[in-house]
Formats: structure tokens, C-alpha cells, sequence
């Protein structure tokens, strides 16, 4: 879901720290349709591919009803240097509540070695920020992030896994130059502890991992998106996306239930529009928004639980937990980035 | 009323338009005085800067260093990581070594940058800033491959600070970089100062280890924040491998350089003097041509209070005037030393923070101030003289100044008592400072006093009289003396200057190569495992070439509840030599040496003498290995401006209360004619010893005499600097004195005393000057070495050493200073020698 804008971050991140060598075309397999995926090896680096992440995000309550929102990204990028390829790890998390917002990054070399994914046990790793799963799969598992300011240790249920796009190809524009292998893991159950400010609380709530590896690396005059995961009931999630590239704007929709079926959905059934803006640095991000898809019943006012979780990282963007009135009593996350016509 | 004072004004000030020599000369000793000083400020203010805004550099101001443990060379890099996965993540790895190019030597330090990316919500590491800017420096156009990700895979790039560059001759010709087998070096980027890195080129970890083959090595990890928690945790997890260096421990920065700055701030101040005497001796000329000027004005109708108005005007011009060229020259001079300065500050307290002087524009009022004060100081008792002249019929008063050997007596009496009576020494570097100041000013003021008598006492001699010319010049002499006295005052006290710091620097270097000697006596150093010593000690101690050899063993210890360092000592007479005792005779350090070794007491370092104001006799409460002990202090050691306080026991004493404390250190002392390096030979082919098993004493030599000599070049050309204003100020003198005597000298000649005779005996007379002054500033010199040795150094840094007088080269800096005078003195006479014609009398 999120997967292909979290790539953006990524590529948009590097942009600003790697080569501006392109040396994807040559050196890195691209992303075709039609790859059978085969697990649990998928849920390991793909050294071939330039780009790839775990992302997991969740929304939490304690005992009082109160609502929090964490999130957790993982980040690789290669690029070749004299022959060589390396690689780059880096790592966003944040932890949010009614009336505070913390995020942190960290990055780290591969060969310096305090960083990657490993099998038996999987572990998705960066310093003391950890991303335990089980033998060979990340779920069930347990995330653990300590910062200064705020730490989460959760632990999360295993979950179905469904393939996005078309069988795990997912474009993000409609020539399918820009796409990424995609899969989703919509339906964790999470149980655990957050700290903030020194303060422990416990906490249980559903969550959500993507998956995403890619190797196009584009060259584009103004991007920018709107990416949204929602729990719509116990056993229904809903993903949409719409991005901005260049001239084009290009929307993605799926439905996926927690037996395993899957519904994508067409860009004129859904409209999806912004409610009420924000201004954080000089960029207006619409925090508030109505969702409305008359085919399967959705009709949602989703609302931020704190308006300000604007991720003031080496690239900035707004993304946070969000809850939805209306149809049903949703809750997920948003995230907003870039360019806005 | 204005246009009377404006009218005035210009007409006083139109003398210099005639005399123009005079207004130079007066602009440059104020200038030149002011710009010293100020140069002096500029420097320690970048040098506080530098220290304050530390956390600003790259690996931030650390607080902690995790150094390898028992004189182990390296740490394992999978420390590192280990750490990181723990969560103490503030902190970088360091490799750190010298790397040999084709040019020579250089420092080359690696680290990781991507840890200093890391960022969260409302801490943006300052770590972070600097490394963005890093980039952007980096960036040599828009198109450049991204810096940080060039920097950091290879082929790498290195970079350097200005400073460096320049005092390493390097350059961004990637050519200039060549290890000596002619393989390139990464391409090296010169950066700005202000991007904060130090002296030595930067690159990535993975580049200095390859280039200092250390693989997988490091040779620390620096920490810009551990909490309480994680020094416990470290000391846990890794305490047997490597040792918690906490910063407080090592890192004195501030306090030794304000020492430093300290020094530089006084020669600083004797400059600053020196140009006002030049400048004194300008306007004194000018005020004596321009009596009778005053005296019209005053029989115009003048009142003196217009006249003091007016020449407070000119005083005020002359105050702005030296206050742009004093800036500008000391904004120039401070850029020439900045960088010897700072190597110097690096290389004696390991600081590697760069001195970037701040604008210029903030230097403004500080230039005013002291243009201000210098122009008062110099001209305002002879303008007051001048304004207060009669009308012309009366006689004009003479101009006298106040008996300079009034002064000097009390001064001198004054910084002797303080200097000889440590009862009445208040206890502050400051004291020093005063001290100093009181005999420099006490011994140039001596100067008159003694030229006076000089030319009083030759005068007298009737023999003389058979040499008529000889005669008449030292009669002139004896009434011209007046002329001179004030740039002989300057010049003994740049000389006296020069004497202490040359005796300072060379003492200093003695009491260096003594250290080196008495801490280095070994003729091996063997670094290896605890295990592999089992092996190598019975060997050593089977060898017949080998005359001792022993474990080094030193720790850490508590001291009067402060951390210190406690040293074993074994019972033999080649261990007890690398220890130089304070003020024993050689049967009483027998004694002492045998109470040392049956334990009744231990001996201290001169630091910890002096910081708990201990002395033989009292008792310490020290604790080793969790054993806490009350012990006779049985005496001090020289300890050579070490920092830590550390004491020394017998060997077998420690290992009996620390069973388990091991050393990788082993010394060998090789027989007296034996071959040492056919016993290392032995050793690296029996035991496979490597490069860094061992360490030869005579390389350390070399390489700290290195430093050394650097160490004081930024103080000896100051020191110079103050000689070569000090000639100024004789040409200057000479300069204004042979206008004044034109009309004199004019008449001698047409009496028929050739050009050459009259120069010849000038100079003649301006070397008796210059003697006479050379015989004060010698003993002074020598006295301020003795007061800043014994008073400055040791209430600044907390110890001395004794001083070495070299007489070949002092009599070599008195005869350069001589002919340096002479040499500056001839051009005014050449050139008044040729106005000496009877047209100089009619004229």
C-alpha cells in the first residue's frame, strides 16, 4: 500500500544522500510483470533490486480508550561505486497520541554491519532498533524502537499475506515505468508497551506491514502523493493510493478481506477528498478527508487523532494514524507527500 | 571660537606636512604596537571560540573515549557494532594514524559520517548541521556526485582544513597525494576552516584502514553523550577489553591554553610597548620642532587651553589612524600565525580544534581602545609640554623628561621581592604575568640611567682628548644620548624578551630530552598478550645480552577520592634511573629507593605534589583494587608537565594487592655493548613477532623531538618579531636624530671629518648604546626566564624545570640583535651623510 510511496521517500531521500549515477538500468534487475513470488525467501533483501523496505504501522489504544498510532520503516538502497555495489540502511519511526508526536531516523552503512535482514531467526535490524520475526518470516514477530524521547516494544500476530497490483507487480503510473514488487500483511493483531515522555503504557491494536523492492529509479519534475490504509471492520482493509508524477495523477484502490479475498478497485469509484489543511514549513498538507465508494458501501469522515504529525525528517512529509466515522469505525493511516497541484 | 581651533589645529598639524619621516614613524610604533597586541587578542579569542564551539566539529565535543586496554594498539571493529546494537549510538569510530606520503608524514583520521545523519523529533544533532555543511563544502558544483556517498566508497575522497593544507604544503592537485611507492592517495578536497575539521586529512573508515593497514581495526570510539547506565554497561560488557576514558580525565583544554595564550598575550603587551616608545620618540621630535610654533601662537593671542584642544585633536587623529592600520595589520599578522598556533595548541594538548578568527568588524573598538591608549600613552605627556609653552619672549622651559631611573629602581624592586619571596606571591598566573611586566619596565627604564654614567664616566677619561674626533663624539654622546635613550629602552626589552624565550625554549627542550631519557632508558619495548609473555619473559631473562627485562604495570587508583595512576617500580637500579627525583642527594635517594621497596610509603609526581599541595613527610589515602591504604609520601619525582597525578609503589607490593592486574607492556634493557637490534631479531624470529609488537625507545625520541621543535616555533617568531620592531625603533631614532644634528654634523664635516669617519663614528656611538643596553636586557632576559619558569609555568600549568642557559647561543642572539641595529641605523646615516654640505649651514 504505502509500499510505493515509501519507495519515494526512499528514492527521494537518496537523491539527497547517493550518487546521481544511474546505474539502475545496467546493474539492477528491473520490475516486470508476471514474477512468481516465492516465500519465505521474499521476505528477505533482494540484493539484485536497488530499492526495498519493511514498513509496519499500527493503530493502538490502552485501557482508557485512548488512541495512539506507531510506525516503523526500514530502508535499503544500493548503488554501484568503482564496480562495487553498496549498500545504505535507513530507518524512520514515530510514535503519536492525542497530544504528541515523536519521530526519529537513523541510518547506517551495510558493511559497517549494524544494519540489514537476516533469516533464522528473521531480523530486521538498524543499532538497537529491532524488527524480530519468527524463523523465517517476519510474522509473527516483535518491534522494538527506543529513542530519547519515546520507545514501543510490540508485539505482533501473524497475519495473511496478499499480493498487490497485478500478482505482486504494482505500478504506480498508468505506462507502468515507475512500479515495485508489492505485498501486504493487512490483518496483525499487536499487544505491547509504548513510552512516552518516560511514561509506560500498555497498549493492543491491529497493524499493518508492507513489503517493497524495486529498481526504477526516476528521473521526474514533481512528485508528489496520497497514500491511506484503513481497517474497516475486524476482517476488512481497504488501500488507496494517488500519485502525482510529473503531469499525470494515477489512482489505486484494493479491498482485502481477512479469508483472503481481494477486490481492486476502479478510479472512478472512489472519491476521495480533502476536507481541511495544514501548512507545515511552506508545504499545505489536507490532514482531514471524506471517502466515499457507493459500490461497496464506504462513505468515511477520516479525521488525524492529532493534526500534527508531520515527520520533520532529512525529507519531510506528514503521515499518521487517522480514524474514520460514517459507514463503518474505521482507523488507519495517512500519509502525505510532495507536490500538490 | 571653532574657526580659531580649526585654524590652530591645522597649523600644527602642517608641521608633519614638512616632516613627514615623523608622521610615519609615529603612525608605524603606534601601529605596530597596537597591531601585536591586537594580534595577540585576536588569537586567544579564536582560540576560546575554537574550545566553545567544539560540540560544532564533526565527532562533536566528546565526552568519553573507549581506548584500547594494556598499550593494546587497536580495537576490534565488531566492538563497535557491538555497541551500536546495545543503543549506545552516540558515538563514531576512529582509526587514527600517521600515514607516510611521498612528501612526508601525514595525520590521517577515518571515520563513519552516516551515524551523524541520524536525527529525531525537536534534537537536530549539531553533529547532523555539520555534516550537511560538510557536504555543501563538499560540493564542488551542482553536477557533482553526491559528496557523502563519494566521500565514503571508493575510490573515496579525503578532505583537509585550510590550515593543514597550508602548513603540510598541500594542495588539491590530486598529484601532491602519493604514498612512497607513488600509489595515489584518494582525491583530497581543501575545505574552509570554518567546516571545523582539524589538523589532519579526514576520510572514511574504510579508506584509513586500508591505508593503515588495520583492517577491521579501530583505534577508538569516540562518545558525544553516554549516560551513568551505559558507562556501567560498558565497563561490563567490555571492561576487559578496552578502557572508559572519561573526558574530564584527559581533556584540560581550556585551562592549558589560556597558559598559552597567556604567554602570547605578554609578548603580546611588550610589542604593544615597544611601538609606543617608537611612537613617543616620533612625537618628541615633533613637539621639540614645533616650540617655537606654539610660542607664536600663544604671543598671537592663543590660550593654552586652545592649543591643548588642538593638539588633543591631533592626538585623536593619530588615534583613529592607528586604529585602521593597527587593525588591518593585526587582522593579517593573526591570519599568518593562526595556523602555528593552532598546530602548536594541537600538538601540545591534543586539541584539534582550529583557530577561525571572527570578522573583522568586531575587532573595531578593541583597535580603537587600544589606539586610543597607545596614542595617550605616547604622545599626551609631550603634546601637554607643548600646549603649555610660554609666549615667545619668554625662554622657551627645556624639554625634560622625568628621571627614568626613579622608576626603575622600585619597579625592579618590586618584581625582585615578588619573584625571591614566594611568602608574597599571590596565587594566580596572573601574578606572574606582573611580575615580568615590572622587571621588563624596570630594566628598559634602567637604560638611561646607565648610558648616562656610561657617557659620563668616558668623558671624564683626558686621555681621550689625544682623539679629537672620538672626543667630540662621545662629548655628543654624553648630551645626544637623550635622543637615542628611548629605542635603547625599546631594544633591551625586545632582547630581554628574546634572552628569556630562548633560554625558556632551550631549557624547556633539555628538560624534554632529560624526560625522554629517564622515561624511555629501555632499549625495547615489547607489546604483547599476557599469554605470550609466559613464553618471551623466560627467554629474555635466559638471554645473555639482556640485562633486565620486566612487566610494566600501571592503573588506574584512587587518590584522596580522586582518580589518579598508580605504577609499580621492581627493585633494581635500571628501573629506579627512569625516574628523576626532586632535590636529592645520591645517598639519600639510596635511602629513599630502599623505604620505596620495603614498603614504607611511595613516591608522587610533581602534578600531584603541587595539585594537593603535598610534600614529603605527609600522607596519601589511595586506594587499589578496592583496597584502601593510608601511605608516607616518602617523595616527589619530576614529572614533565604530565597532567595526571600518579604515584609510584614497589612492583611487588601492587601485584600483591592487585593479583590480577596484567600488562601487554614488557621493557628490556639490553647489556651495556650488546646489540639490541640482533635481540629484537632474535625475538620477532622466535616468537613471530609483528611491527606493532614492538616499539623501539629511539623512534619515540625522534618522533617527539619532532613536535617539539614545532611546538615553539609560533612563540620564537614572535619573539622575533618584537627584535625586528625593535630595530625599527632604532632606525626610526637614528633616523630623526641625524635631522635634527644635521646642521651640527654639516659643520663637523666642513671642519674636515670625512663622510666615512662621521658615519664610522656614529655607529660607533650607536654600538656603545646598543652594548650598554645588550648588558641590561642580558641578566633581565635571563631573570623574567627564571621568574616565568619558576612563577608563570608553574602557577599556569602546575610545574617547572630547571633552567639551561646555552651561552654560545645567547651571544650569538646578542651580536645578530647588534649588528640587526647597526645594519638599521646605517641607512639614516648614509643617507643624512649625504646632505652634509655647507649649504646644510646656510639651510
Amino acid at each position: 500500500m504505502q509500499t510505493i510511496f515509501k519507495t519515494l521517500i526512499l528514492i527521494l531521500t537518496l537523491s539527497l544522500l547517493a550518487s546521481s549515477a544511474a546505474t539502475a538500468d545496467t546493474t539492477f534487475s528491473k520490475v516486470t510483470p508476471g514474477r512468481q513470488f516465492s516465500f519465505p525467501q521474499d521476505h528477505l533483501l533482494h540484493p539484485d533490486y536497488q530499492n526495498e523496505w519493511w514498513y509496519v504501522t499500527t493503530n493502538l489504544q490502552d485501557k482508557a480508550g485512548n488512541q495512539y498510532g506507531a510506525q516503523f520503516t526500514l530502508f535499503s538502497n544500493a548503488d554501484l561505486y568503482s564496480g562495487t555495489q553498496q549498500r545504505v540502511f535507513f530507518a524512520h519511526a514515530a510514535l503519536s497520541s492525542k497530544d504528541s508526536f515523536y519521530h526519529a531516523e537513523r541510518y547506517a552503512r551495510a558493511d559497517m554491519q549494524h544494519a540489514g535482514v537476516s533469516a533464522d531467526p528473521w531480523l530486521a535490524y538498524i543499532d538497537h532498533w529491532r524488527f524480530d520475526g519468527s524463523k523465517d518470516s517476519p510474522l509473527p514477530g516483535r518491534l522494538r524502537v527506543q529513542d530519547p524521547q519515546f520507545s514501543y516494544d510490540l508485539t505482533l500476530s501473524d497475519s495473511g499475506y496478499y499480493l498487490q497490483g497485478e500478482d505482486g507487480f504494482s505500478r504506480k503510473n498508468s505506462d507502468g515505468s515507475m512500479a515495485s514488487y508489492y505485498y501486504s500483511a493487512p490483518f496483525i493483531d499487536i499487544r505491547g508497551q509504548i513510552e512516552i515522555a518516560g511514561k509506560a503504557i500498555e497498549v493492543t491494536g491491529t497493524g499493518w506491514l508492507d513489503r517493497e523492492w524495486s529498481s526504477q529509479l526516476i528521473r521526474f519534475g514533481s512528485l508528489g502523493w496520497d497514500w491511506l490504509s484503513l481497517h474497516l471492520d475486524e476482517d476488512t482493509a481497504l488501500m488507496l493510493y494517488r500519485t502525482r508524477i510529473d503531469e499525470e495523477t494515477y489512482l489505486y484502490g484494493r479491498l482485502m478481506y481477512r479469508d483472503g479475498r481481494q477486490q481492486p478497485l476502479q478510479p472512478e469509484q472512489i472519491k476521495w477528498l480533502a476536507k481541511r489543511n495544514k501548512v507545515f514549513g511552506e508545504r499545505t498538507y489536507p490532514i482531514a478527508w471524506t471517502l466515499e465508494i457507493p459500490d461497496h458501501g464506504i462513505s468515511l469522515n477520516l479525521q488525524p487523532i492529532n493534526d500534527d504529525q508531520f515527520v520533520n525528517a532529512r525529507v519531510p512529509y506528514w503521515e499518521g494514524a487517522v480514524t474514520g466515522s460514517g459507514s463503518h469505525q474505521a482507523q488507519g493511516y495517512l500519509e502525505l507527500f510532495g507536490e500538490r497541484q | 571660537m571653532l574657526s580659531r581651533l580649526w585654524i590652530l589645529s591645522l597649523t600644527l598639524l602642517s608641521h608633519y606636512r614638512h616632516h613627514r619621516s615623523q608622521a610615519i614613524f609615529l603612525l608605524l610604533g603606534l601601529s605596530l604596537g597596537v597591531a601585536m597586541l591586537l594580534a595577540t587578542l585576536i588569537i586567544s579569542s579564536a582560540a576560546k571560540t575554537a574550545f566553545s564551539e567544539a560540540q560544532q566539529t564533526l565527532a562533536g565535543q566528546a565526552v568519553a573515549h573507549l581506548l584500547p586496554r594494556n598499550g593494546q594498539r587497536t580495537l576490534p571493529e565488531q566492538l563497535y557494532r557491538d555497541l551500536r546494537l546495545l543503543g549506545i549510538t552516540d558515538s563514531l569510530p576512529m582509526v587514527e594514524g600517521r600515514l607516510m606520503t611521498a612528501t612526508g608524514a601525514l595525520q590521517i583520521r577515518g571515520t563513519d559520517l552516516f551515524p551523524l545523519l541520524n536525527k529525531n523529533s525537536d534534537h537536530t544533532a549539531r553533529q547532523s548541521e555539520r555534516l550537511e555543511q560538510l557536504q555543501r563544502d563538499l560540493r564542488v558544483s551542482t553536477d557533482d556526485v553526491n559528496p557523502l556517498m563519494a566521500f565514503s566508497y571508493p575510490p573515496w575522497l579525503t578532505v583537509t582544513s585550510e590550515s593543514y593544507a597550508r602548513i603540510q604544503g598541500l594542495n588539491a592537485d590530486s598529484d601532491s597525494l602519493q604514498l612512497p611507492d607513488g600509489t595515489p592517495l584518494p582525491e583530497l578536497r581543501i575545505l574552509k576552516d570554518s567546516a571545523g575539521l582539524g589538523y589532519f586529512l579526514l576520510c572514511d573508515i574504510r579508506c584509513a584502514q586500508r591505508y593503515l593497514n588495520m583492517e577491521q581495526q579501530l583505534t577508538s570510539i569516540v562518545f558525544t553523550a553516554l549516560t551513568e547506565t551505559q558507562q556501567a554497561l560498558i565497563a561490563e560488557r567490555f571492561g576487559n577489553r578496552a578502557e572508559l576514558v572519561m573526558a574530564d580525565k584527559n581533556l584540560k583544554n581550556p585551562a592549558f591554553t589560556n597558559a598559552f595564550l597567556l604567554n602570547l598575550q605578554a609578548i603580546g603587551f611588550l610589542a604593544f610597548l615597544v611601538g609606543c616608545f617608537i611612537a613617543f620618540n616620533a612625537v618628541r621630535f615633533a613637539v621639540l620642532q614645533r616650540s617655537h610654533t606654539v610660542q607664536q601662537m600663544r604671543l598671537s593671542g592663543a590660550t593654552a587651553g586652545e592649543i591643548s584642544i588642538a593638539l588633543l585633536l591631533e592626538l585623536l587623529l593619530w588615534a583613529l589612524l592607528a586604529s585602521i592600520t593597527g587593525l588591518l595589520l593585526a587582522w593579517k599578522l593573526s591570519q599568518l600565525l593562526l595556523p602555528g598556533i593552532g598546530m602548536t595548541l594541537e600538538q601540545l594538548f591534543f586539541s584539534d580544534n582550529l583557530l577561525v578568527s571572527q570578522t573583522l568588524q568586531s575587532w573595531w573598538l578593541q583597535s580603537a581602545g587600544l589606539s586610543l591608549l597607545a596614542t595617550l600613552i605616547a604622545t599626551l605627556i609631550p603634546l601637554l609640554q607643548l600646549s603649555r609653552q610660554a609666549p615667545l619672549e619668554s625662554s622657551p622651559a627645556p624639554l625634560e623628561l622625568p628621571s627614568a631611573t626613579q622608576f626603575a629602581l622600585p619597579l625592579l624592586l618590586a618584581g625582585g621581592l615578588f619573584a625571591f619571596v614566594p611568602e608574597l606571591q599571590p596565587d594566580s598566573h596572573w601574578a606572574g604575568l606582573l611580575i615580568t611586566t615590572a622587571l621588563f619596565i624596570g630594566g628598559a627604564l634602567l637604560v638611561p640611567g646607565a648610558l648616562s654614567l656610561c657617557y659620563r664616566q668616558l668623558t671624564g677619561i683626558r686621555y681621550l682628548l689625544r682623539f679629537p674626533a672620538l672626543h667630540w663624539l662621545l662629548s655628543e654622546g654624553h648630551r645626544d644620548h637623550q635622543r637615542q635613550t628611548l629605542a635603547m629602552a625599546a631594544l633591551t626589552i625586545a632582547l630581554a624578551a628574546c634572552v628569556a624565550i630562548l633560554t625558556m625554549v632551550s631549557s624547556f627542550r633539555m628538560a624534554f630530552i632529560d624526560y625522554l631519557d629517564t622515561t624511555l632508558p629501555e632499549s625495547i619495548y615489547l607489546n604483547i598478550d599476557p599469554s605470550q609473555q609466559a613464553d618471551v619473559l623466560p627467554f629474555l631473562d635466559q638471554h645473555r645480552d639482556v640485562a633486565l627485562s620486566y612487566p610494566f604495570l600501571m592503573d588506574n587508583a584512587t587518590i584522596n577520592g580522586k582518580a589518579g595512576i598508580v605504577r609499580g617500580l621492581t627493585d633494581d637500579s635500571l628501573r629506579q634511573t627512569s625516574l628523576s627525583l626532586e632535590s636529592y642527594s645520591a645517598d639519600s635517594q639510596k635511602a629513599l629507593w630502599q623505604a620505596l621497596h620495603q614498603r614504607q610509603g611511595v613516591l608522587v609526581n610533581q602534578a600531584l605534589a603541587l595539585n594537593y599541595g603535598i610534600s614529603a613527610g605527609e600522607t596519601l589515602q589511595v586506594k587499589i583494587n578496592g583496597a584502601e591504604l593510608t601511605v608516607d609520601v616518602l617523595g616527589t619525582y619530576f614529572s614533565y608537565g604530565s597532567l595526571v597525578n600518579a604515584f609510584v609503589m614497589d612492583q611487588q607490593w601492587l601485584t600483591e594487592l592487585w593479583p590480577d592486574l596484567h600488562t601487554r607492556r614488557i621493557g628490556v634493557f639490553v647489556k651495556q655493548g650488546a646489540d639490541s637490534s640482533a635481540v629484537l631479531a632474535q625475538l620477532k624470529q622466535q616468537f613471530q613477532l609483528q611491527s606493532h609488537h614492538y616499539t623501539l625507545p629511539g623512534a619515540v625520541k625522534q618522533r617527539a623531538l619532532n613536535v617539539f621543535q614545532q611546538t615553539f616555533q609560533a612563540t620564537q617568531l614572535l619573539s622575533l618579531v618584537i627584535l625586528i620592531i625593535a630595530a625599527f625603533g632604532i632606525f626610526c631614532a637614528c633616523y630623526i636624530a641625524q635631522l635634527d644634528k644635521l646642521r651640527q654634523l654639516a659643520l663637523v664635516h666642513v671642519l674636515g671629518l670625512s663622510y666615512q669617519r662621521i658615519i664610522s663614528l656614529s655607529l660607533l656611538q650607536l654600538f656603545i648604546n646598543a652594548g650598554i643596553a645588550s648588558l641590561v636586557a642580558l641578566p633581565l632576559g635571563l631573570l623574567i626566564a627564571w621568574a616565568c619558569v619558576h612563577l608563570v609555568l608553574k602557577l599556569a600549568f602546575g610545574w617547572y624545570f630547571n633552567l639551561n642557559i646555552d651561552t654560545a647561543r645567547l651571544l650569538l642572539l646578542v651580536s645578530g640583535s647588534l649588528l640587526t641595529v647597526v645594519a638599521g641605523a646605517l641607512i639614516p646615516l648614509l643617507i643624512s651623510s649625504r646632505r652634509l654640505d655647507a649649504r646644510s649651514l646656510i639651510r
